[in-house]
């Protein structure tokens, strides 16, 4: 159950990690937040330190073998929803971009 | 003002893009195939229950007593012409005792044992994923004096190379890391699909390209081999693959309980600090006081393909030899293990199927650009190569789908009865194979996706009606049973026939705008 829970957050960190990363870009940023203004520039940090913390859940849940496997597995999953949701449903960004705003 | 120095940096990548333009579209049919291939190969076992319905029994714990209440039995009817047998246990993903014996002539043949009973299962009548998915993707089905296998090397050498040249000659890498406008014109489109997909599934292209090298090291580098073991092939065999072999004594003698030597092999794994259960059992000159077993632990549970054989004295139990796998052999298992995923994991084994389709999405996007980019200027000057590839593009991509699936649908649609012999029936799928790829080339010189892509459509909702008329487990009954592998490739062909469909109707839209 543990090892379930661990996976969740691995996913949803490297899935809000990469969408960080992509609107630390300022062309995803006004895409998202409709604003002019320029992203915050912490945000490419956090972002960071989100992939980073997946590694270490994954790895964590799943041990060195099988979590070397997963975790770049799941950076592909994640860009490419991230990627997607940009092109079709920018909107559904908006509560991550919230978050960066407060 | 440009100095010279970047200039000549300029000229290079324009080299190198000449490099990933030239070998991309003389290998893409090549590699889209071998990709194609290798993605289905990631759920083989489970497109061998949908395709060989006999097979879909219910998965049950490995009973040791089964080896001396039906395997001795079976293996002691066949005779004292067996020289070798081996059996394998039941898996979730092949759930039955495989069992396969030669003969002193040489010849050997296989039986798949029902897991409770001991009865034989009907045979098959096709060669499902295993037989004929997997042997395309690792070597075209071209076993002659390895020919496929070094064709597919080749191609995986040139996948490297386009992957390190595209790294290289992608100019905006970062910044365009997101970036995919399916609303630009196509031309446009197409290149943001080739880069993203190359992009975000970056590690997994170059790892289970590189994997697939490594896997063959034998065939590929066998100077290495004959270097380091100069005198002797049995002394490596033994020292890096940690085999274990002897001669028979020519003496006939009877052989200790098989159930007895399983359980002894599964108390030595459990001291050796991994408990688990064999993978495949094998007695060497059954009958013979020379008789020895070899048991081999499943890897189920691990990435590495190590299997921590043990070998037995068939006659008086006692231990011959332990393999312990060296760190150098224990990496190549890693590396072979990411490749063949024989691990149960699921969430590892559809991401690997998600993989091996961003892949195919490369190699398909990547020849389409191609074509689309120049297709204009090619008309202008009346050169028909865009045209050739992009109507060779179309049968390669779609037309392979299309095959597949009618290999699919062949299989459902000949008898089962035992009318045909069951290697025919066989044979009989992989003619609808390739006469269905073979239609879909041609149909491929009107430079038409979309009609192909509503034939994909069509043809994967027919394989999973057909599946359900000729077995009678429909949709909803399996997910009862829990039977996963059946349930998971209806599911899979339907999601496919609604992309399909989607992508269809909106080629058909930009049809009707442009």
């Amino acid at each position: 159950m543990t090892e379930v829970m661990l996976i969740c957050a691995a996913v949803v960190s490297t899935w809000v990690g990469m969408a960080l990363l992509a609107m630390s870009q300022p062309r995803h940023w006004q895409a998202v937040t409709g604003r002019c203004a320029a992203p915050a520039r912490w945000m490419l940090g956090v972002a960071w330190l989100m992939l980073i913390c997946s590694l270490l859940l994954t790895l964590q849940a799943q041990g060195p073998a099988f979590g070397v496997l997963l975790w770049p597995m799941f950076l592909g999953l994640a860009a490419s929803a991230v990627a997607l949701m940009l092109a079709w449903r920018p909107d559904w960004l908006r509560w991550v971009a919230r978050i960066a705003t407060v | 003002m440009r100095d010279s120095s970047s200039l000549a940096g300029l000229g290079w990548r324009k080299r190198v893009s000449v490099l990933h333009t030239w070998a991309g579209v003389s290998l893409g049919l090549l590699l889209f195939a071998i990709f194609w291939m290798g993605t289905l190969s990631v759920f083989d076992r489970e497109i061998d229950r949908w395709m060989m319905p006999a097979t879909r029994v219910a998965p049950v714990a490995i009973d040791a007593q089964y080896l001396d209440r039906v395997v001795v039995a079976h293996t002691t009817a066949l005779g004292a012409e067996t020289s070798f047998w081996q059996l394998q246990f039941p898996t979730d993903r092949a759930p039955f005792y495989s069992l396969t014996v030669r003969g002193r002539d040489g010849r050997s043949h296989v039986e798949l044992l029902h897991p409770v009973s001991g009865d034989v299962l009907p045979p098959a009548g096709s060669l499902g994923g295993t037989g004929f998915i997997f042997p395309f993707h690792a070597n075209l089905l071209v076993e002659y004096r390895q020919l496929g296998t070094w064709v597919v090397g080749a191609a995986g050498m040139a996948m490297l190379v386009l992957l390190v040249s595209g790294v290289i000659i992608h100019r905006r890498l970062l910044a365009d890391f997101f970036l995919f406008r399916p609303k630009k014109q196509s031309l446009r489109a197409t290149l943001d699909l080739h880069n993203l997909s190359s992009m975000v599934a970056l590690p997994f292209h170059f790892f289970i390209t590189l994997s697939g090298l490594v896997i063959l090291f034998a065939t590929y580098f066998p100077g290495i081999i004959n270097t380091a073991f100069p005198d002797d092939r049995a002394v490596f065999e033994q020292q890096a693959l940690g085999d274990y072999r002897r001669a028979p004594a020519g003496v006939p003698a009877h052989a200790a309980s098989l159930s007895t030597l399983m359980l002894h092999a599964q108390q030595r794994w459990a001291e050796q600090g991994a408990p688990g259960v064999p993978r495949a059992l094998r007695v060497w000159h059954p009958g013979d006081a020379g008789s020895f077993v070899e048991v081999r632990r499943a890897y189920l549970d691990r990435v590495a393909m190590t299997q921590q054989t043990l070998y037995f004295d068939a006659v008086t139990g006692a231990t011959l030899f332990e393999e312990h796998a060296k760190p150098v052999r224990t990496a190549q298992r890693f590396i072979s293990g990411l490749h063949f995923l024989q691990f149960d994991h699921w969430l590892l084994r559809w991401l690997f199927f998600l993989g091996g389709l961003s892949s195919c999405v490369m190699i398909a996007t990547g020849m389409l650009f191609w074509a689309q980019a120049r297709s204009a200027r090619h008309a202008a000057h009346g050169v028909s190569g865009a045209k050739w590839v992009h109507g060779l593009s179309i049968g390669g991509v779609t037309g392979i789908v299309i095959a597949t699936l009618a290999f699919f649908i062949s299989n459902r649609l000949l008898p089962q009865d035992g009318s045909i012999a069951p290697d025919t029936r066989a044979a009989y799928e992989v003619l609808a194979f390739f006469f269905a790829w073979l239609i879909a080339m041609l149909h491929a010189a009107r430079q038409s996706w979309a009609q192909q892509c509503w034939v994909i459509a069509v043809l994967a909702v027919m394989a999973v009606i057909l599946n359900a008329l000729t077995t009678h487990e429909y949709l909803w009954d399996v997910l009862n049973h829990g039977r996963w592998q059946v349930v998971g490739m209806d599911i899979t062909l339907l999601v496919g026939s609604v992309v399909a469909a989607v992508i269809a109707r909106r080629l058909n839209q930009r049809e009707a705008h442009s």
